[in-house]
């Protein structure tokens, strides 16, 4: 029962970070059809800018507080993604908008493995440490762990969540956007600039990853260059497992795969009497995007078949 | 809404349009004023739709200009084009069929409001009351085309001359100066057709001028104040409905030219 708990708290704040980073991908797919893999790369560079800014704004003999520092650091993180995004989608997609599907999605590697080899440059090839702002204290909830980081993670992301959820049902810029998403040619001839919702939509999927980055790297305390590569992978899994192109089912289909994914950490070793052991983890993503793929290819909430005319 | 001549909401000079070999459009020229509703008609593949499609920022033109409320739109954008004064509605039904009637209107009104993304998540006190104009604004809409705002049926739940009658007033949603529909009474019975008709004279008494293309020739000749006729790409006649009914060249684009 502890292992069940323990993993279950693990899945929970795992797959709170799926769920940022695959409303990315799925906000973007609903809009373009086009699946981004350059977003991963967000989210390390996301986690990148932070450790940056922490150590620094540590290093200033300046009287911040460590919250402060972490908010300062954050809003960076925010503001550098989104501008990355906003220019990613300017040079790399939107002049392939009406290519065939295969051209942007060419150009999204390459972009990814140019944010990755960029960001091998500015800050090196070895694993960076997310430094202790905070001093981590752990709770006994019934027999598991959980700690103020992971609850911190947990609330965090359900808040960004519904504040999402309520910017896409109930305000006009929601509004242009889920028409762009039907049909961007009518949305247009209706008054929405299309480019504009565009390029917002980047802008916020990058919000959501550098939150994503900033997240994952303060859980598990360190940060890659190519941390983006398989997180992005996995996230991308989340958003086919919800159903690609739908916000709730990226959520929804994030915190599912956490939780796939690090119970089955947790019990593989027992299975396989030892064989495989916890590490196997990434084993279960790809496990359960090639049984979607199989089984369900619209995904848990996809009902709607593209329909673009 | 400086550089109005003489009330003309709409003026075309020579526009000219060719895919390829085949000419669309040549020199078309049309002017429309305030408040007159103007029916564009035609046999099948005469232009017309070609012509909204240029109109409403679809298609550039390969030559000529035109002005929308005194504006040029030639070389503008869709969305720059509704922002000018002239919005539309489709021969084949587009709706965002994925949200309800009331949220297609209001997307409607998008161009004439300007909360941006910041305003929207933290809710200030204009982002609320401009949300509250726009739905308030989007219910009288539906109410004035004879549909019930209350309903949360999606859009493609609609019968088919709800959804006519939708596309209407998600036009209108964007205070156009000129609304241009593309055969609103395609399919509609004749009693659907007596509702659209009062409609239209709704809507052309509340000052908004309409440009109309329609087959349906007893709808078009009772309804509006002037009728070009477009065949093969080029206007053969425009004038009352009455003159147009004699025009020979007319009779022969519809009939064939064994008439004469």
């Amino acid at each position: 029962m502890d292992i069940f708990l323990q993993q279950l708290i693990n899945g929970l704040v795992l797959g709170s970070v799926y769920a940022l980073v695959a409303l990315g991908y799925t906000m973007v797919y609903g809009i373009l059809g086009l699946i981004n893999f350059a977003h991963g790369e967000v989210v390390m560079v996301g986690a990148m800018v932070v450790l940056s800014m922490i150590s620094l704004l540590s290093s200033f003999p300046l009287p911040l507080g460590s919250e402060l520092i972490l908010l300062i650091s954050v809003v960076s993180a925010i503001i550098v993604c989104s501008t990355l995004a906003f220019f990613m989608e300017k040079v790399a997609y939107r002049p392939l908008r009406n290519a065939p599907r295969l051209a942007p999605l060419i150009t999204a590697i390459g972009m990814s493995i140019l944010l990755q080899n960029i960001a091998m440059m500015i800050w090196g090839r070895q694993y960076k440490t997310f430094p202790d702002l905070f001093s981590i204290t752990s709770y006994d909830l019934a027999g598991a762990n959980i700690t103020n980081v992971q609850i911190f993670i947990i609330c965090l992301s359900i808040l960004i969540m519904i504040a999402l959820l309520l910017l896409i049902n109930l305000t006009r810029i929601g509004r242009a956007m889920r028409a762009t998403a039907e049909n961007p040619s009518i949305a247009s001839l209706m008054g929405v600039n299309v480019n504009t919702i565009i390029s917002l939509t980047f802008v916020i999927g990058a919000a959501l990853a550098a939150v994503a980055g900033v997240l994952v790297s303060a859980n598990y305390s360190v940060a890659h260059y190519s941390m983006g590569f398989i997180l992005g992978l996995k996230a991308f899994t989340a958003a086919v497992l919800g159903g690609i192109g739908n916000m709730a089912g990226a959520m929804i289909g994030g915190i599912l795969l956490g939780l796939i994914e690090s119970i089955g950490a947790g019990y593989i070793s027992d299975i396989t009497g030892g064989f495989m052991g916890s590490h196997y983890q990434d084993v279960f993503a790809f496990l359960v995007l090639i049984v979607v793929l199989v089984f369900r290819p619209t995904g848990i909430m996809g009902e709607r078949i593209a329909d673009r005319s | 809404m400086q550089g109005i001549r003489n009330n003309l909401v709409v003026e075309i000079n020579d526009v000219s349009k060719s895919f390829g070999g085949l000419v669309a459009l040549s020199d078309i020229s049309l002017d429309i004023k305030q408040g007159e509703i103007c029916g564009l008609i035609g046999p099948n593949g005469a232009g017309k739709t070609t012509l909204f499609n240029i109109l409403t920022g679809i298609y550039s033109p390969d030559s000529g200009v035109f002005k929308i409320n005194g504006q040029e739109c030639q070389n503008l954008k869709p969305h720059l084009v509704v922002k000018a004064g002239l919005a539309r509605t489709f021969q084949n039904i587009r709706l965002f069929g994925n949200m309800t009637g009331l949220e297609n209107v209001m997307v409607g009104q998008h161009v004439r409001t300007k909360v941006g993304v910041v305003g929207a998540i933290f809710r200030h006190r204009y982002a609320r009351q401009e949300e509250r104009q726009i739905e308030e604004k989007s219910r009288a809409l539906m109410v004035y085309v004879g549909l019930d705002p209350d309903t949360n049926q999606l859009s493609n739940t609609l019968s088919y001359g709800d959804q006519r009658r939708l596309e209407i007033a998600r036009a209108l949603a964007t205070d156009p100066v000129v609304i241009a529909l593309d055969e609103p009474a395609a399919g509609m019975n004749a009693t659907e057709t007596g509702e659209l008709r009062d409609l239209l004279m709704r809507i052309r008494k509340d000052g908004v001028t309409i440009l109309l293309i329609e087959h349906d020739v007893k709808l078009v000749m009772g309804l509006c104040d002037k009728v070009a006729v477009l065949d093969y790409g080029v206007k053969i006649a425009e004038g009352k409905p009455n003159a147009i009914k004699q025009n020979k060249d007319v009779i022969r684009a519809y009939l064939g030219g064994s008439l004469s």
